[in-house]
C-alpha cells in the first residue's frame, strides 16, 4: 500500500548495457535563413529496463530531442551533428526501409494526446492488431487475440468488448491505455514517452503512472519520459536529466537530485512548485525572473545566466562544461555550492489574511441542467456554499465535475436551473440582467492564455476598455491608469502597443489579471489560471496573484486541480464531485484525517515532488459515472473504495460538520472518517 | 476609434502578409487582370476607339481588322467599344451587389453566430430556404416583382449571394463565439452589439474579404446571365450578357459579335478568381502541408 512515492532507484545499481545513446547531438531549425540550434550538444544514454526522464519547459527542445530519437524531425529541421544509437546501430545511418522495420517494433512511441493520436474511424481493437500485423505478419485472428490481451495487461474494463469500441467511445484514461497497449505489444526495448498524461486528471494520471511502471517492469522496456513535472519524473524515473533552451544543464538519478539539486535552474524549478506539505506557514514561492533566450542569437556565456540568480563574471564570459559533480551526476555549471538565503526567512504567511465575516457570495441550492435527449445533465447537483468577502475560496475537482459551470453560473455567462445566488445580498443571474454595479463587482481570468485577448487588439485597447466602459477613470486619465495596471501584473508601459501575439504565455495571463482588476471588483474568479503556464511562471502569477488580493482585500474563487497550489493559498478549499459538495473546510484540515473519501484519493494522486514524503495509494477505479441518469445515492459511490453498503447507494449524504467551518458530505461515521492514517509521512528532514 | 483601429489591423495583416513574401503567381495574374478591368471600368468612355452607339452602316458584320479591332455587329456598332463600356456596368452591378451580399451576410451571419440555440435555427432554416432556390430564378422573381434596372438587378443579386457570405461568415465566427476573450467580454458587461463589430469581426475580417473576391466572381457571371435573359440594365446601355443575347443568332455567320463579351467575361473571372486564391493563401494559409517546427 506505501511507497509509491519513496525514491525509486539506488544510486548504487549500475545499469545494463545502453539501449539508447545520445552523443553530442546538435539539432537545428532552418528558417527562412534564419539558423535556430534547437539543441546543442546533447548526450545522455539510457539502460536496458531504465527509466530515463528528460524534463523541460515548453520551448526547451524535449521534443526536438524525441522526434531525432525517432528520426522523424520536422522537414526545417536537421541533425547537424553527433551521433544517436540505439542498441549500438547509429540511427543516422539507416535507411528509411530500415527505420521502418525499428519504429513500433523495437522502438515505440506514446504521444501526448489520446484522443488525435487514435484513428476515429477505427475500432481500437483494430488498432492494435494492426500493428501485430505489421510487425509479425500475424494473421487476423491472431492478431485480434492478442490485441484483446494487451488490452487485458493495460487493465482496460472488459476487453474483449473494449476491443470492439471506437475511440469516441471510451474515456481519455482508456484511450491512453489503448496507446500503451499498442507501443508495449511489440515488446519494444525503448519505449519514448511524450508527456502522456498532461492531459489527464491526478487521479487517472496516477493510475497511468501506475500502469507505466508495471508494464515497464513486465516488459523490461527502456523509457525514455519526456515531461515538464517534475513530481511525475520522481515517481516514475531513475534518472532523470533537466533541459533547458535546448542545452541539458544537470543530470543524474532521482534521488540525488532532488534532494540535492546542484545546476540553479533545477534548483529554481524545484523552488517553483508548492510545496506538497509543509509543517510551518507558507513560504512565497521562487519564480524564475525572465525567459528562455532567443537560440538564433547565441551568447558564449553560460545559457542559463541571464536568469541564474547566482550568476558571476566567469558565467558571463565563458559557458561552463559539463562537471561531474558524483557518481553519474553531471552539472553544467562552474559551482556546486550555492550561498542561498536560508529558506526560514522569507516565510511568509501568503493567504489572506483576514477574511471578513461578511457574506459576498452566497450560492445556495444551485443546479445547473442541460437538457439532452436521454434526459437532463446534471453538470452542478444541489450545491451550497459561500464566500465572504477578502476570503479566496478553492475549488478542487476532476475535469468535468463541474467547478466551470458552477464559476460561470457566478459570473453569469450561463443561466442556472434552480436554486439561487446571492451577491452582496442580491439576486443575480445571467450577466445581461445584472446591474451595471453588480457587473463591475464581478471579474473572471480565464484558463488559457492564448485564447483570452482578443489577438486584433493591442493590450492598451484591451485594458482601457473596462476602465472606459465603467469610466473608472475620465477619460484623460485611463492611459495613466492603465500603464499602472500594468506594472502592478509586472509589466511596462512598453506593453501597451504590443498585441497580444507579441507576448507569452505568462504575460497574456497578467494581461488578463490587469483587465480583470481594472474595474476594481470586489470578487474575481480564477478559472485554473496558472494549469496551461509553464512551471517557472507559474511561480510568478501566483505570487502575483497574492500580492494583488492583500493590497485590494478583494475575494477570489480560485478553481485548479492542483492541490498543493490551492493549500498553498486557499483560505478554504471546496472539493467537488459531479455537481455536489464533497467536503468543504480550511486547506490543512483537508490534509489531515478525517478524508472524505474522495479527498483521500486526490490527495493519493498527487505527485509529490518531495523525496522525503511518503503517501499512501489509494486509485479509484472505473470513470466517473454518466451524469445524467438518476443518482438518488451519494455521487461518488460507483468508485468509492470505503463504500459502506447500500446506504450509499440509496441516499445521498447530508453534510456534517465535523469542525466548525469543515463538513464532510460521507454516510461514513465521522469517528471512522478520522481514523485512518494521515496520507503524508514524512521521512528525512526537510533538505530543499 | 476602437473600430477604426480594428480596420487597421485585418488591414495590417494583409500587408504583413505581403510583407512575408507570400504573394503567389495567382494572386499576381488575378491582381493584374483585376485592376485591368477597374481601370477599363473607370476610364471606359475615354478609351473607347470609336463611340459605343453609333451605327458605321458601311461596315455592318466588319471582320476584326485595323479601325474595328473586334469587328462590328450587324448595327456596325464598334464592338471593342461597347466591350470596354460593357466592362462597366458588369463591374459596377457585380461589385455593389457583392458588397451588398457581404454587408447582410456579415450581419446576418455573425448575429446568427452570437446568439446560438433558437435564434440561429431560425435563421438558419430562413437562410436554408432562400439558398435553396435557383439563383436564376430568384433573380428572375425579384427583378419581376422590382422591375428591370441597374440598382434593381444589384439588389436581386446582392439578396441571393447574402445567404451563402451568412454561412461562410457564421461558421468562422462560430469557432469564435466561444473564445474566452468573448466570454471576457461578456463578463465584462459588454453589450452584444459590441462583441459582435468590435470584438468578433476584426477577428473575421480576412475571412470575409477572401469570400467577397470569390462572390465576385459569381457575381459577374450573374450579371452577364441576368443581362442575357433580358433582365440587366435595359438597352441601349452596354452589357456583355445582353451584347451576346442580341447577336446570337448570327454566330455562325459572324461569331466576333457573341464571343468578344463572353471572352470578356471569362477572363474577368478567371482573373477575379485568381486573385481571391491568392487573397486566400495570404489571409488563412493554415501553414504549409510539410510538417514543419514553428520556430
Amino acid at each position: 500500500m506505501t511507497g509509491n512515492n519513496s525514491v525509486s532507484s539506488n544510486p548504487d545499481v549500475s545499469r545494463g548495457p545502453a539501449v539508447l545513446s545520445v552523443r553530442d547531438v546538435d539539432i537545428t531549425y532552418y528558417s527562412g535563413k534564419v539558423k535556430f540550434p534547437a539543441i546543442r550538444k546533447a548526450s545522455f544514454e539510457i539502460g536496458a529496463g531504465e527509466a530515463f526522464g528528460l524534463v523541460g519547459e515548453s520551448g526547451s527542445g524535449k521534443s526536438t530531442v524525441a522526434y531525432a530519437v525517432m528520426q522523424y524531425l520536422a522537414s526545417n529541421g536537421e541533425i547537424a551533428g553527433g551521433e544517436i544509437a540505439f542498441s549500438g546501430t547509429n540511427l543516422m545511418k539507416l535507411s528509411s526501409t530500415e527505420l521502418l522495420g525499428l519504429r513500433g517494433l523495437k522502438i515505440s512511441m506514446v504521444p501526448q494526446d489520446p484522443l488525435t493520436s487514435l484513428n476515429p474511424s477505427h475500432r481500437v481493437g483494430d488498432q492494435v492488431s494492426e500493428i501485430l500485423k505489421i510487425h509479425f505478419k500475424l494473421s487476423s485472428g491472431e492478431a485480434h487475440k492478442k490485441a484483446v490481451e494487451m488490452l487485458g495487461q493495460v487493465h482496460l474494463p472488459a476487453p474483449e468488448l473494449t476491443a470492439l469500441k471506437y475511440p469516441h467511445q471510451i474515456s481519455g484514461g482508456q484511450q491512453q491505455r489503448v496507446l500503451i497497449a499498442m507501443a508495449f505489444c511489440t515488446n519494444p526495448e525503448l519505449l519514448i514517452m511524450d508527456e502522456p498524461t498532461t492531459g489527464l486528471d491526478v487521479t487517472t494520471q496516477a493510475r497511468i503512472l501506475d500502469l507505466i511502471r508495471e508494464m515497464k517492469k513486465n516488459h523490461k522496456t527502456a523509457i525514455f519520459y519526456i515531461t515538464h513535472d517534475l513530481g511525475v519524473v520522481k515517481n516514475l524515473c531513475d534518472r532523470v536529466a533537466i533541459i533547458y533552451a535546448g542545452e541539458i544543464v544537470e543530470e543524474g538519478n532521482v534521488a540525488s537530485i532532488f534532494l540535492s539539486p546542484a545546476h540553479p535552474y533545477t534548483r529554481g524549478l524545484l523552488n517553483c512548485i508548492p510545496k506538497t506539505y509543509t509543517h510551518k506557514t507558507e513560504k512565497r514561492l521562487d519564480a524564475i525572473e525572465g525567459f528562455i533566450p532567443n537560440l538564433a542569437e547565441l551568447k558564449p556565456s553560460c545559457i542559463f545566466s541571464p536568469r541564474c540568480k547566482f550568476v558571476q563574471e566567469q558565467c558571463r564570459r565563458q559557458a561552463p562544461p559539463f562537471i561531474e559533480i558524483g557518481p553519474e551526476r553531471r552539472s553544467k555549471c562552474y559551482f556546486t555550492e550555492f550561498k542561498e538565503q536560508v529558506v526560514d526567512d522569507n516565510f511568509e504567511d501568503l493567504r489572506a489574511s483576514s477574511p471578513s465575516k461578511r457574506i459576498l457570495v452566497m450560492v445556495d441550492h444551485l443546479k445547473k441542467v442541460y437538457p439532452t435527449k436521454r434526459g437532463d445533465l446534471r453538470a452542478v447537483d444541489d450545491t451550497s456554499f459561500e464566500c465572504k468577502k477578502g476570503e479566496i475560496l478553492g475549488m478542487v475537482g476532476e475535469s468535468g465535475c463541474g467547478k466551470t459551470t458552477m464559476a460561470r453560473c457566478i459570473v453569469g455567462l450561463e443561466d442556472y436551473s434552480a436554486g439561487t445566488i446571492t451577491f452582496d445580498d442580491q439576486d443575480i443571474g445571467m450577466v445581461r440582467k445584472r446591474s451595471k454595479e453588480t457587473r463591475r463587482k464581478i471579474q473572471m481570468v480565464f484558463q488559457n492564455p492564448e485564447a483570452t485577448l482578443n489577438p486584433q487588439k493591442t493590450v492598451e485597447e484591451i485594458i482601457t476598455r473596462p476602465l472606459a466602459l465603467y469610466n473608472v477613470v475620465p477619460k484623460a486619465k485611463r492611459r495613466q491608469r492603465a500603464i499602472e495596471l500594468l506594472e502592478s501584473v509586472n509589466l511596462t508601459e512598453l506593453y501597451l502597443s504590443r498585441y497580444p501575439h507579441e507576448i507569452s504565455g505568462g504575460e497574456k495571463q497578467r494581461v488578463g489579471i490587469a483587465r480583470a482588476f481594472a474595474t476594481e471588483p470586489e470578487l474575481i474568479i480564477l478559472d485554473e489560471p496558472i494549469s496551461s503556464l509553464d512551471v517557472s511562471v507559474q511561480a510568478g502569477v501566483l505570487n502575483l496573484l497574492f500580492d494583488l488580493q492583500k493590497k485590494h482585500h478583494i475575494a477570489y474563487i480560485f478553481i485548479g486541480h492542483n492541490l498543493s497550489v490551492i493549500r498553498h493559498l486557499c483560505n478554504r478549499v471546496m472539493i467537488v464531485y459531479m455537481g455536489r459538495l464533497c467536503e468543504i473546510g480550511g486547506p490543512d484540515e483537508l490534509f489531515e484525517p478525517p478524508y472524505h473519501p474522495y479527498t483521500e484519493a486526490l490527495l493519493s494522486a498527487i505527485p509529490v515532488v518531495e523525496p522525503d514524503i511518503d503517501q499512501r495509494e489509494i486509485r479509484l477505479e472505473g470513470a466517473m459515472p454518466n451524469a445524467i441518469d438518476p443518482m438518488p445515492g451519494c455521487a461518488f459511490h460507483t468508485r468509492c473504495p470505503r463504500k459502506i453498503g447500500d446506504i450509499c447507494v440509496q441516499s445521498a449524504p447530508a453534510e456534517v460538520e465535523v469542525k466548525p467551518g469543515h463538513k464532510i458530505a460521507c454516510h461514513i461515521p465521522v469517528e471512522e472518517l478520522s481514523a485512518v492514517d494521515p496520507m503524508f509521512k514524512f521521512g528525512v528532514k526537510y533538505v530543499f | 476609434m476602437a473600430n477604426n483601429s480594428s480596420n487597421q489591423s485585418g488591414f495590417r495583416k494583409i500587408i504583413t502578409g505581403f510583407l512575408k513574401k507570400n504573394i503567389t503567381t495567382n494572386l499576381i495574374i488575378g491582381g493584374v487582370l483585376l485592376l485591368g478591368f477597374v481601370f477599363v471600368g473607370i476610364f471606359a468612355p475615354y478609351i473607347t476607339p470609336h463611340d459605343a452607339e453609333e451605327m458605321h452602316y458601311e461596315n455592318l458584320k466588319e471582320m476584326p481588322s485595323g479601325p474595328f479591332l473586334l469587328g462590328t455587329d450587324r448595327f456596325g456598332r464598334d464592338i471593342l467599344s461597347r466591350v470596354i463600356l460593357g466592362t462597366r456596368t458588369t463591374l459596377l452591378v457585380a461589385s455593389t451587389s457583392t458588397l451588398l451580399a457581404l454587408l447582410l451576410g456579415i450581419m446576418f451571419g455573425a448575429t446568427s453566430a452570437f446568439f446560438g440555440g433558437r435564434v440561429d435555427n431560425i435563421m438558419m432554416r430562413i437562410n436554408d430556404i432562400f439558398m435553396s432556390f435557383p439563383t436564376l430564378i430568384f433573380a428572375m422573381l425579384v427583378i419581376g416583382v422590382l422591375g428591370p434596372s441597374m440598382i434593381n438587378g444589384v439588389i436581386a443579386i446582392g439578396i441571393i449571394y447574402a445567404p451563402r457570405v451568412t454561412r461562410v461568415v457564421r461558421a468562422q465566427a462560430l469557432n469564435i463565439v466561444n473564445l474566452e476573450y468573448i466570454d471576457a467580454a461578456k463578463v465584462g458587461g459588454e453589450s452584444p452589439f459590441y462583441i459582435i463589430f468590435r470584438e468578433m469581426l476584426p477577428n473575421i475580417w480576412p475571412t470575409i474579404i477572401v469570400e467577397g473576391s470569390i462572390r465576385l466572381g459569381y457575381a459577374i457571371l450573374l450579371t452577364a446571365s441576368l443581362g442575357y435573359i433580358g433582365l440587366g440594365p435595359p438597352p441601349p446601355t452596354p452589357d456583355w450578357g445582353l451584347m451576346a443575347y442580341s447577336e446570337r443568332g448570327y454566330m455562325f455567320e459572324t461569331p466576333w459579335p457573341v464571343f468578344a463579351p463572353c471572352i470578356a467575361i471569362v477572363i474577368a473571372v478567371i482573373g477575379v478568381n485568381l486573385f481571391g486564391e491568392g487573397l486566400k493563401d495570404i489571409l488563412l494559409a493554415k501553414g504549409s502541408r510539410r510538417k514543419e517546427a514553428k520556430i
